[in-house]
Formats: structure tokens, sequence, C-alpha cells
């Protein structure tokens, strides 16, 4: 619902207090949502596939972007490695290098980031996302583990997604 | 280096991937191949029965090829989620489809304009019908790709999609296939096939001008 | 009173409660008048005898076919684009009569055609572009019920009906436009009717006997769908308990 794919049944979702379904294309470049899925093609190699992202989200030289982003999550040497020969680790760290593409501050909405990552992975990103909202960004992210932080506002949510 | 247009970009990721899965490009021209190469074995090889035929048999044949390659233009993407990113991206979804569908285009229409003389040499067509039939082919392929574009994101999704996605398509190719094979028999009739080609052509302006918007349209609704 | 009261479903259904019985009477009465009239008291054609009378059924069916289309193409958009529920709801409930009208002209078509031309069916310009409209309504009514979700449903049958309506004004200058078997329009839109005053009678009273058959029977269908979306809300709990005659269904 905050990505804007599904109408909430009830109230509304506001981003600097304007309703999403107003938002033009300026403001929702703003906003980036990374779900459950990767949105990494199996067929492109990573650096294809993180290029192809970064030109979705109207970003210049998507290619030199990408690669920056890559080798910020140490991941720089597969560049030319098809995604589907990647671990499910990397992939998820492939997509979450979305964040390292560019310095804009934006609201970034994280479906199970943590998801598949293994410790030393989480390290690095809580590191990004810190590096993050030091730029000015905001991140809400959901999970099911535990997070590495202690300074940020938690929610907890019941079973039907109500507060309990 | 300055960012290139995005149908720009999503066109040649598409027809990158193509090229890595063989079977894309092929299934479609194959199918063309067979199809219409099974017409002949059937009714005999009487030539005048076969130039009579001809034209509508293959344009029938193409316009199948066209739509059963075109129910995967969004359904992978869908899988992994690319298509989310692409629907929620700030740039237009109208032109991230007006891409795919040019890909689509490139990957399984084209290649039926090219092969088409060879389709008309297995019906006896003369030079003049064949340059008809080929630029027809040419005109044509194009709405279908959009036609069916539309279709694959009605569809997108729903069990029984692909058969889905016929009942909802070929009607409104019949105007294209209509124009596209009475221009050939017109031809072959030594007529003018002026008409048939300005009509062609307006339906596909008219296609370019209003599906992809119903196409975009199609795809938040399926993706809510 | 504005004109979008009627959007509230419990507002719609109780006006259509009131208004269907009333449909079908004027549809019985006008029907009757109408064939009457046709068959009976119409003279005989100078070129078809008595074989032409069909043209009662045959034409007003086919008009309202296609004015049924754009109807539901037009309330399936409103549906859509204004979020309006009933008005989806009417779009969906249009498309069984109007496919019904399409079936009843084909055959009526049919049954004309081989005495007068000599075939049952024959692929001119009319009558292909009029078989499209039969299958349009095939996939728009395949689409929506297959679509479970209402939004979607609603929002992909609006686009399917809008973009075939670009067929309906061919259908009919098809005739005019290209030269074929069927006959140009009898009720042209621009000059005066090219048939007998007693027979334009019969074929506009019987059209409007379909017309009023089909208010009848599409909301009759609208409220069905009405009751059946909105069942877990107050006012058709209310209705259900001081109607128990409704639970049978």
């Amino acid at each position: 619902m905050l990505a804007g794919l599904t109408e909430p049944s009830a109230g509304q979702v506001l981003l600097n207090r304007v309703p999403w379904c107003e938002l033009d294309s300026k403001r929702r470049k703003s906003l980036a949502y990374v779900g459950h899925q990767n949105a990494l093609k199996d067929g492109l190699t990573l650096g294809e596939a993180l290029s192809f992202l970064a030109s979705l989200q109207g970003l210049d030289s998507p290619r030199d972007r990408a690669r920056h982003a890559l080798d910020r999550l140490s991941l720089g040497r597969h560049w030319r490695t098809p995604v589907r020969h990647l671990s499910q680790g990397m992939r998820r760290r492939g997509a979450l290098a979305r964040l390292a593409l560019d310095d804009a501050p934006r609201v970034w909405l994280l479906d199970e980031p943590l998801d598949a990552l293994d410790d030393a992975s989480v390290a690095g990103f809580a590191e990004l996302v810190d590096h993050k909202l030091g730029q000015g960004s905001a991140v809400l992210l959901t999970s099911h583990q535990s997070i590495p932080w202690t300074n940020c506002p938690q929610l907890h949510l019941g079973g039907e997604g109500r507060r309990p | 280096m300055s960012t290139a247009p995005i149908w720009w970009v999503v066109a040649r990721r598409d027809l990158t991937l193509s090229q890595r899965r063989r079977s894309d490009g092929l299934l479609p021209l194959g199918f063309f191949l067979a199809a219409a190469g099974l017409f002949p074995l059937g009714v005999g090889p009487e030539p005048q029965t076969l130039r009579d035929i001809g034209a509508g048999v293959v344009w029938v044949c193409a316009l199948l090829a066209s739509t059963l390659s075109v129910t995967q233009m969004f359904a992978l993407d869908h899988q992994d989620g690319s298509l989310e990113q692409m629907v929620m991206a700030p740039g237009s979804l109208v032109a991230l489809v007006l891409g795919k569908t040019l890909a689509h285009w490139l990957i399984s229409g084209l290649p039926l304009v090219l092969l088409s003389p060879l389709m008309a040499l297995f019906f006896g067509m003369t030079g003049a019908s064949t340059l008809v039939l080929g630029l027809g082919l040419l005109v044509g392929t194009p709405t279908l790709s959009l036609l069916g574009g539309l279709g694959a994101a009605l569809t997108l999704g729903l069990r029984s999609g692909a058969a889905l996605l016929l009942v909802i398509v070929l009607p409104l190719t019949v105007p294209t296939l209509i124009f596209g094979a009475s221009a050939v028999s017109a031809a072959q009739a030594g007529q003018s096939v002026q008409a048939h080609f300005s009509l062609l052509a307006a339906l596909l302006l008219l296609s370019l001008a209003g599906l992809p918007w119903a196409s975009a349209a199609a795809l938040r609704l399926a993706l809510d | 009173m504005r004109w979008t009261t009627f959007a509230a479903t419990p507002r719609f259904y109780a006006l259509t409660g009131y208004l269907i019985p009333g449909f079908w009477a004027v549809a019985a009465l006008l029907g009757l008048a109408g064939l009457g009239l046709g068959l009976g008291l119409a003279p005989s054609d100078f070129q078809q005898g008595n074989v032409y009378r069909i043209i009662f059924i045959h034409v007003p069916a086919a008009w309202m076919s296609m004015v049924i289309y754009v109807a539901m193409a037009f309330w399936a958009t409103v549906g859509w684009a204004a979020k309006v529920r009933v008005a989806s709801m009417l779009a969906r409930a249009l498309a069984p009569t109007g496919t019904l009208f399409t079936v009843i002209t084909l055959w009526t078509g049919s049954l004309w055609g081989k005495p007068t031309w000599g075939t049952w069916w024959v692929w001119d310009a009319k009558l292909t572009s009029y078989f499209v409209l039969l299958l349009l309504y095939i996939g728009y009514l395949a689409l929506t019920s297959t679509i479970e979700e209402r939004r979607r449903s609603d929002g992909a049958g609006a686009i399917v009906a809008l973009v075939g309506v670009v067929n309906i004004p061919i259908i009919y200058f098809a005739a005019v436009w290209w030269n074929s078997l069927h006959q140009g329009p009898s009720v042209p839109l621009n000059a005066a009717p090219k048939i007998a005053t007693s027979m334009l009678t019969a074929m506009l009273l019987m059209t409007f006997s379909f017309w009023s058959y089909a208010f009848a029977v599409v909301f009759t269908r609208t409220r069905a769908l009405v009751l059946e979306e909105e069942s877990h809300t107050e006012w058709v709990q209310s209705l259900r308990a001081r109607r128990p005659s409704m639970n049978r269904h």
C-alpha cells in the first residue's frame, strides 16, 4: 500500500502531505521500493540488471552508477556474472545495491531486506542504511529478524496488520 | 553520458534477453513455417487453389504466431518483480509498454515479414503479390504486436490466460487481417492496393495512439 | 435531486424495483402492437413477398445489440473512471442481453438470407463486422467472468469494451462503404426512410419494445449483482429480514 501499488480500503497514504495517487513524476522519483522479489532478471548479468534498474529510476550514467554501487557492496567482481549463477544472498545484496546508486534523499521502502543475508552482509547493509539516513533519506523496512539498530523507531504489528 | 529514452532502454534489454534465450525468437518463426507449410500438404498441390488461399493462410499464421509469443510479454517480468518496478518507476509506463512492444515486434514480428517471400513461394505467388504480402505484413505486424500487448496486459496472471488472450485479441485483429489479405488478392487481380495500405496504415496509427495507454492502464490494474 | 443520487446502491435498488414491472408491461404492449402491425397489417413487400417480415425482429434486434454495446462501454467506463460501482454492475448486466440480441440478429438474418439470397451466410463487410461484434461480446464476458477481483474486472472490462466500440460505426456504415450483398440502411441518418410508413412504424414499435425489455432484464440482473456484492451490508441484511422470500436464492 505504501508503495502505491494497492489502494487502502480506508484512510489515505500521504507523502509529504500529498496523497499518493496525486503524486506526479517528479515526486515519484523520491520514492523507491525494493520488494520481496529482487527484480533482477536471470538472463542478464548483474551489471546489466542493476544498470537497468538505475535507468528505470531515471538516473543518468546508469552503468557507472551501477558499477560504483556494486563495488560498494563488494559485488564488483560479479559485474559480468549472469544473475542466475548468483546465490540468493548475493542476489539480495544486488537488489539492495540500488540504495547506493545515488545520493539523492528519498523515501526507501524495503520489504524483508534481510532475507537470505548472512551476518556479515547484514552488518554491511546496516552501514549502508546509516549512510543513506545521513544523506537525508528515510528508510522504512519490514523484517522478521531482529534488526541491528537501536536508535530507530520500531513498530510491532499484529497478525492482521493492525496496531495491536 | 546522458540518459537514453526509457523505451529504448527496455527494448534493448528485452532484445538482449531474447538473444540469450534463443527459443524466444525461433518459436513463432517455427510455428509460422510449420503451420503455413501444412496447408499445401492438406489441401493438395493444385497451384490455383494455393494461389487463392495463400494470402489468407499466411496472414492467419502470422497472426497466430505473433499472438503465441505475446503471452510472455509481461508474464516473465511479473514473475521476478521487474514489472512491479516498472509500474512504480517515475518515468512513463506508456513509454515502457511501447519499448516492450517494439522489442516483441523485432523478435516475433519482423522475422515473419522477412520469411514471407518463402511463404509466398510455397503458395506460388507472383513477384508483385509477394511484395504486397511482405509490405502488408510489415505494416500489419506492429499492429498485431500492439493488440497482443493489450491482451497480455489484460490477462496478466490469470489462469487460462492464453486462451482468454486469443478470445479478446483475435476479434480486434480482424480488420488488419482482412485488409492485409485482400491487398494481396487485389494485387493478384491486378487492382490497386492503395486503399488497402492506407487502411492498414490508419489501423497502425490508431493502435499506436490508443493501445499503449490502454495497456499501461491494464497493467496498473493487474498489479493492484 | 442530483443525477448521481441513484449511484448509491440502496436507492438504485429501490428505484429499479418500482420501474421494472412497468418496463415489462411496456415491452409486452409495444411488442404485441409491433408484431400485430408488422405481421398482420403491413403490406407484402414488392420483391420478397412475406418472407421480409422477419425484418421486424431482425432489424430491431440488430439496433439493440449495437446500442447495448455502446451503453455497456459507456457504463463500464463511468464505473471505472468515476469509481461508481453501480455503473460497472450495469455494464456487466448489459453484456448477456446484448449477446442475446446479437445471436437473434445473426439467426434471423440467416433465416432471411436463405430464401432471399440463396445462402445462409456470406462474408461481406456488414456480416463480418457484425460477427466481430459477437466475438467482442464473448470476449468481454469471458474476461470479466475470469477475473475474480472486482476492481480489476471492472477496469479490464471497461478497457476491452472501449477498444471494441470502434467496431460499431464500422458495422453501421459497412454496407454503405463497401458494396455488398446486404442492403444499405433502411432508415438512413440523413435522408427520408426508404420503406413504407406502416413497416417503419412496426419496426419502431418493436425497437422500443426490445428496448423496454432490455431495461427490464438488465435492471433485474443488476439488482441481483447488487445484492450479491453487497450481501454483507446493513441495508441488504435488513432487506432480507423484511422480505424472507429473498432468501430463497
